[in-house]
């Protein structure tokens, strides 16, 4: 009898511990979340993938005797095993490894000095620099990279030269030497790395700063007592305890660096410099949808692989991040006679990588033709003009134009309800990584979240499209409408590709409220929603401003995503500004990015003076 | 059972009962839609039109490639005082992407579709395999469109070219270039602009157009009346075609990502040594608007493949007789009242019908040397000449 016995203990066991899981509302709130990871996460990868697998119907022309939809390795063998490998894959993904492995050297060099400078050092004028610092992460890559031409842009690719080239030009240099002087600054690999590095340090600065606030200063000066140089103590005391920060900034900054699409394009191509990413836009404009998703499914794997050999370095050590809990004090570090020095080659970095591409924006959006350096050519028109049918074909100034201010309602709207949405959902995974951290099932929502990080924005608008196109039905019973056109379908892909960001911010917030609170208060008999209520909630409200500003400057530049989305009404200000430039008025667009940049400027400004939100906080942990 | 085991089971059950979740086909009753909408009624005068669009919902929403559609539909809604023209000015493949995904979702947001069919995938996949679009060409109207292969596949509503462009002020006693062969010299190397066929539908048809038909053969004559010899074919090339393309692939051509920066570069006043490039002939207009100096080269042997701006009306639209009305509207009308056509007829833009003129300095379209285009010919060979471009580098 002793089997039956054990039979049927375990099935009380197993209904014991069903009950018990079924029970607790936390355990619920975790499988909700699971649930709908799974539904708009993995099952849109799934879709993706199989896609790849379906003869599409266009390609029946090329496939003889093929039927539309049957399953075909056409497009793999194509892509990795054809004449075509070489042009359409292999070279590409030598051109993005190379961008994504010097973009990520320089970046995390830049972010971490400067994230010393600013949180450790007695740097003077902090306030004005740490406001500075974070600047480049809310201007949209492509304007930096217009701006980039402004500067550089040689007489070869004819129209408006840049400032410097027709500087040299009135020096009497023939186009053929600035060509040779300029050209390689101009585009090209270099180009791009630069532009990228100056976009992406700030990743690396918001992680590794906070990871210094963490740290509490003692360590470093019991190091001091013991009689340690200064670079002694920043190697072997410092440095071990930011290099989690700064390898999570690598993977970060690799894996957008490897997806960007925007810079490559204007930087990359006048001197025929193409990525995995220039493909794979290539093939998704072009309607070879089956040939993109597969191009993308291998730049998740390359980002996957990235964020796995991260995994591994770290190992043990990511334990280390929080020893410090938060720093009882900080004692600044003299920088002493380095001070001036320092002080002036930041300033001179600020102004030439921070200020220059603003004020070239705003110095272009008042010209009345480009690339005409006079003042009689200065003027407010594309601003505030009325419509004039010789400018623009009679498109009015962006205040007296109804497209612009529908756009900024929407992207306000869009940036606000997401801003909101995704911060309240962030919070609450971030609750379960940091309360299940160790667990399988808190693993798996940290690696769930990180997913729609590693698809590149142009694929992942793709796929919700395709996806909420439809009525959402199962077992026959309707769950959601299509939602084409509609506010919740750009809601929901904002809000989910953004995950990684807000559940990252929620999660870092979340370790820093102490277990011991929560159980005190079960000791009192509290139950769960009151104490998420009640202290959890609470004592996250400044984590929760800071998560909020960051998916807010995200949402707000955001072009790639939201581009396949849009509708005749549901336009937004980054897809007017790309707009205007596809119709050649650069001055229009500059308007619209200066807008952009003002508001996430002024949103920030006053999240910071009132709401105590920092940016750096949110990424730390 | 361990609980990361119950975890995992339950992530791939959720997997698998999600990827059940059936799917929404296209409705395959275009043929139900086909009887209530009468799209095949080509005899409705616009009076009759206007009284049943009033009825149905008074609305219509037209989805272009042209940013001009905005003062179309102004006109319209200035003419037919009552119907709401909602305009919405979109990039080829986004318009495409879009409207397909709304018509498989059953509910099409776009009732008429101004688009180019340059490809031939309009009419073979869109009209022919998918019922999504319908030519509706009203019989009063198109009597006046008398080029039989014009309208034999679409409704055109006017011609659009790829004209290679040079800087008059650099250049004021003419081109520098006056057969297309000469862009593949060295001279130009790295200084022709234009955009890159892997990037979209049309200029990918663009350089198919050149593989097929008989363009080789006028390709390789007139290569022999440049040089005064026979052209000789690279490895890899079956044709004149693909021999001019690797020759232009291979004087490195600086790519793009709009027809307007290339007419922003070629006309830009004041540049000592401009480059040459190739871009949309409707561009020409923007010649006064911008002080720019382009001048259009009528290039020897032809500038390639001709691109019909074309209207089709949605399969699914609830507002037909607006839509009917619009298509209308914007292919001229009848009753000389031309003010749909209008913002059209421009520069660089010719009509079909024998009844309009060409915008006022225009070449005659007779005069213009334009290939031969034929959508299926196009269509079957747009991926193997897609692929040689791409293999190229």
């Amino acid at each position: 009898m002793r089997p039956a016995e054990q039979n049927y203990s375990k099935t009380r066991r197993l209904k014991n511990q069903i009950k018990a899981v079924v029970t607790n509302p936390y355990n619920v709130i975790v499988l909700i979340a699971i649930i709908l990871l799974t539904y708009l996460i993995v099952f849109p990868l799934v879709d993706m993938l199989s896609t790849t697998f379906e003869l599409s119907q266009r390609d029946l022309r090329s496939v003889r005797g093929g039927v539309a939809g049957e399953f075909t390795f056409y497009y793999w063998q194509r892509l990795l095993a054809s004449d075509l490998t070489w042009s359409m894959l292999v070279r590409p993904l030598l051109n993005s490894l190379l961008v994504g492995a010097c973009v990520s050297v320089c970046a995390i060099v830049i972010g971490a000095v400067l994230a010393w400078l600013m949180v450790r050092s007695d740097l003077p004028f902090k306030p004005f620099f740490s406001l500075a610092v974070i600047i480049p992460y809310m201007i949209p890559s492509w304007v930096k990279s217009q701006a980039w031409l402004s500067m550089f842009k040689t007489p070869r690719l004819g129209g408006a030269p840049g400032f410097i080239a027709s500087m040299l030009t009135s020096m009497g240099i023939s186009n053929e030497s600035i060509e040779a002087i300029l050209g390689p600054i101009a585009y090209g690999p270099l180009a791009v790395i630069i532009v990228l590095s100056l976009h992406y340090y700030a990743y690396t600065y918001l992680l590794v700063s906070g990871a210094l606030n963490s740290i509490n200063s003692e360590l470093e000066e019991m190091g001091e007592i013991q009689g340690a140089s200064k670079t002694l103590i920043l190697r072997k005391i410092t440095l071990p305890l930011v290099l989690p920060a700064m390898l999570s900034g690598v993977i970060l900054t690799f894996s957008k660096a490897i997806g960007t699409f925007g810079v490559i394009n204007y930087l990359g191509s006048p001197a025929g410099f193409r990525t995995l990413s220039s493909e794979l836009y290539s093939n998704i404009r072009s309607l070879n949808t089956q040939t993109g998703f597969a191009m993308a499914i291998l730049m998740i794997a390359i980002a996957s692989l990235a964020v796995f050999v991260n995994q591994k370095i770290i190992g043990t050590r990511r334990s280390y991040a929080t020893i410090g809990g938060k720093g009882g004090r900080s004692m600044p570090i003299g920088l002493h006679g380095w001070k001036p020095v320092i002080t002036v080659i930041l300033f001179i970095f600020f102004i030439f990588a921070i200020i220059m591409p603003v004020i070239i924006l705003v110095v272009e959006s008042c010209m009345l033709k480009e690339g005409t350096y006079s003042l009689a050519n200065f003027t407010l028109h594309y601003w505030i003009g009325d419509g004039d049918p010789n400018i623009m074909e009679g498109v009015p100034g962006i205040f007296k134009n109804s497209n612009f201010l529908n756009s900024l309602k929407n992207s306000l709207m869009l940036t606000f309800v997401n801003g909101i949405f995704g911060t309240i959902i962030g919070q609450i995974l971030g609750y379960i990584c940091a309360k299940g951290r160790g667990t399988f099932h808190g693993k798996l929502v940290e690696q769930l979240v990180f997913i729609p990080y590693l698809i590149p924005s142009v694929a992942f608008g793709g796929i919700y499209l395709s996806m909420f196109s439809k009525p959402q039905t199962l077992f026959g019973v309707t769950l959601l409408p299509p939602l084409y056109g509609t506010f919740a379908l750009l809601t929901i892909t904002s809000v989910v590709k953004h995950l990684p960001f807000a559940s990252r911010a929620g999660t870092s917030n979340m370790l820093q409220i102490s277990g011991e609170l929560e159980e005190a208060a079960t000791i009192e008999g509290a139950g769960f929603f009151k104490r998420f209520i009640k202290i959890v909630f609470p004592l996250s409200k400044g984590g929760f401003l800071s998560g909020f500003m960051l998916i807010f400057v995200s949402i707000m530049k955001e072009l790639d995503l939201i581009i396949l989305l849009m509708t005749p009404t549901t336009s937004t200000l980054p897809y007017l500004a790309f707009q205007y430039q596809n119709q050649n008025s650069p001055q229009a667009s500059d308007c619209v990015a200066i807008v952009m940049f003002s508001i996430v400027f002024l949103v920030y400004a006053l999240a910071n003076i009132f709401g105590d939100a920092d940016l750096a906080s949110s990424m730390g942990g | 059972m361990s609980k990361s085991k119950f975890w995992l089971s339950l992530l791939l059950v959720l997997t698998m009962v999600l990827s059940l979740a059936p799917m929404a086909f296209a409705d395959a009753d275009y043929e139900a839609w086909e009887e209530a909408s009468g799209i095949f009624n080509t005899e409705e005068t616009d009076e009759e039109l206007y009284q049943q669009a009033l009825e149905e919902g008074a609305t219509v929403t037209l989805y272009s490639i042209s940013s001009r559609c905005g003062k179309v539909a102004d006109a319209f809604m200035a003419k037919y005082e009552g119907i709401e023209c909602i305009p919405f000015d979109i990039s080829t493949n986004d318009l495409l992407e879009k409207v397909t995904r709304e018509w498989e979702s059953g509910s099409p947001t776009a009732d008429v579709v101004h688009i180019k069919d340059q490809d031939g995938s309009m009419y073979i996949e869109n009209i022919q395999q998918k019922h999504m679009f319908y030519n509706y060409q009203p019989a009063d109207i198109m009597a006046h469109v008398t080029d039989e292969s014009m309208k034999a596949t679409q409704t055109p509503l006017y011609i659009e070219l790829t004209q290679l462009f040079y800087n008059a002020e650099a250049y004021p006693d003419g081109s520098p270039v006056t057969n297309i062969w000469q862009v593949t010299e060295p001279q130009w190397k790295g200084k022709i602009m234009m955009q890159n066929p892997l990037d979209n539908l049309s200029w990918g048809s663009w350089i198919a157009g050149f593989c097929v038909g008989d363009e080789p053969d006028r390709l390789a004559e007139a290569y022999k009346e440049l040089y005064g010899e026979d052209l000789v074919l690279s490895d890899g090339c079956e044709n004149a075609g693909y021999e001019f393309l690797k020759r232009l692939h291979d004087n490195e051509p600086v790519f793009t990502s709009s027809s307007d920066e290339i007419a922003e570069s070629v006309g830009t006043t004041g540049q000592s040594d401009p480059p040459i490039g190739f871009c949309a002939s409707s561009k020409l207009r923007k010649n006064e608007d911008n002080g720019w100096v382009l001048a259009p080269v009528n290039l020897e042997p032809d500038t390639g493949i001709p691109a019909a701006n074309t209207l089709y009306i949605v399969e699914g639209s609830e507002h037909t007789a607006a839509a009917k009305l619009l298509v209308r509207f914007m292919l001229g009308g009848i009753d000389g009242d031309t003010s749909g056509y209008d913002p059209f007829n421009t520069l660089g833009g010719w009509p079909v019908r024998d009844d309009i003129d060409a915008a006022e300095g225009s070449v005659p379209y007779e005069e213009m040397n334009v290939a031969g285009f034929d959508a299926e010919e196009i269509y079957y060979n747009y991926n193997t000449v897609r692929d040689f471009w791409q293999m190229l580098g």
